[in-house]
């Protein structure tokens, strides 16, 4: 018998929504954390507290609807839609505008990051400086490493306007760290 | 190099995380429990007054005319229901 750290997505899936297997469940948590924990963290451009309560929602609602996940794509992407979402709704919510203040000062954005929490941060703060379809489609493709199909699915925005977003956010980001956008 | 400087750097791993999310779901599953067990009794209740008063009250007598074997196979019909209804709610009954 496999251990449940073993099990494949959908074998862990079949076994929570069959059973209720809240174990199985715990391991999928324990796999897709650390991304979902991450994108909530670009999203919010690094107010760590909000991204962790989107995450814990996006898991929670995963929960409840896991029966409806019909693997057309799959788990992580199914998440990360989930997380959008819910980040989505918190903004319409509490009517914030997406774009959150950049402080220049606050990171030294030409200095070798010393650790990978600092490196994360550096991130996030660059991260501010783009709008919100900006902000989501760079990270889907460059930090989550989805493809373009994905990202439409996850943000149903047109491939065209995916690109396009891509694009400008890429083109802002190499002005602010001031390297060639053919290198970057 | 924006690969380099967005991939994510840390692997944001936390028990703390799982645990608060699986409290969550425990907490769901006990008031479910909770507000099915309410309305079990409730309905048991209703059931029984319901049944004593439809109840002939002539039928009353009707247990003291049972003779050993009637009763023991009423006795193993109620148990025998019990485990069929016991099984089929398994799912409601079952611990996380």
């Amino acid at each position: 018998m496999l251990m449940s750290s073993e099990r494949t997505d959908n074998e862990l899936i079949a076994s929570v929504v069959s059973s209720q297997d809240k174990q199985a469940f715990a391991v999928l948590m324990n796999r897709y954390q650390s991304a979902i924990r991450q994108f909530a963290r670009r999203l919010t451009g690094g107010d760590y507290h909000l991204a962790d309560d989107i995450a814990q929602e996006t898991f929670w609602l995963a929960y409840q609807k896991i029966a409806a996940f019909k693997a057309l794509g799959s788990f992580n992407s199914w998440l990360h839609t989930i997380a959008y979402r819910q980040f989505l709704l918190y903004i319409n919510k509490v009517k914030i505008d997406a774009q959150v203040e950049f402080h220049e000062d606050s990171v030294q954005l030409t200095s070798e990051p010393q650790s990978a929490m600092e490196a994360d941060m550096i991130a996030e703060k660059l991260m501010q400086k783009l709008s919100l379809p900006e902000r989501v489609t760079i990270t889907l493709s460059y930090s989550a490493g989805m493809s373009h199909s994905e990202i439409c699915d996850i943000t149903e925005l047109p491939l065209g306007t995916v690109k396009s977003h891509i694009q400008r956010g890429k083109q802002k980001l190499s002005q602010m760290l001031g390297v060639d956008e053919q290198v970057a | 190099m924006l690969e380099q400087i967005l991939k994510y750097h840390q692997q944001l791993i936390s028990q703390e995380f799982v645990d608060s999310l699986m409290n969550r779901i425990q907490k769901q599953y006990q008031q479910r429990h909770l507000i099915l067990g309410v309305f079990i009794t409730l309905g048991f209740i209703a059931g029984i007054l319901g049944f004593i008063k439809l109840w002939p009250t002539n039928m009353l007598n009707y247990f003291d005319n049972l003779n050993h074997e009637t009763m023991l196979v009423t006795s193993l019909c109620v148990v025998a229901l019990t485990v069929f209804v016991t099984w089929l709610l398994n799912d409601e009954f079952e611990r996380p």
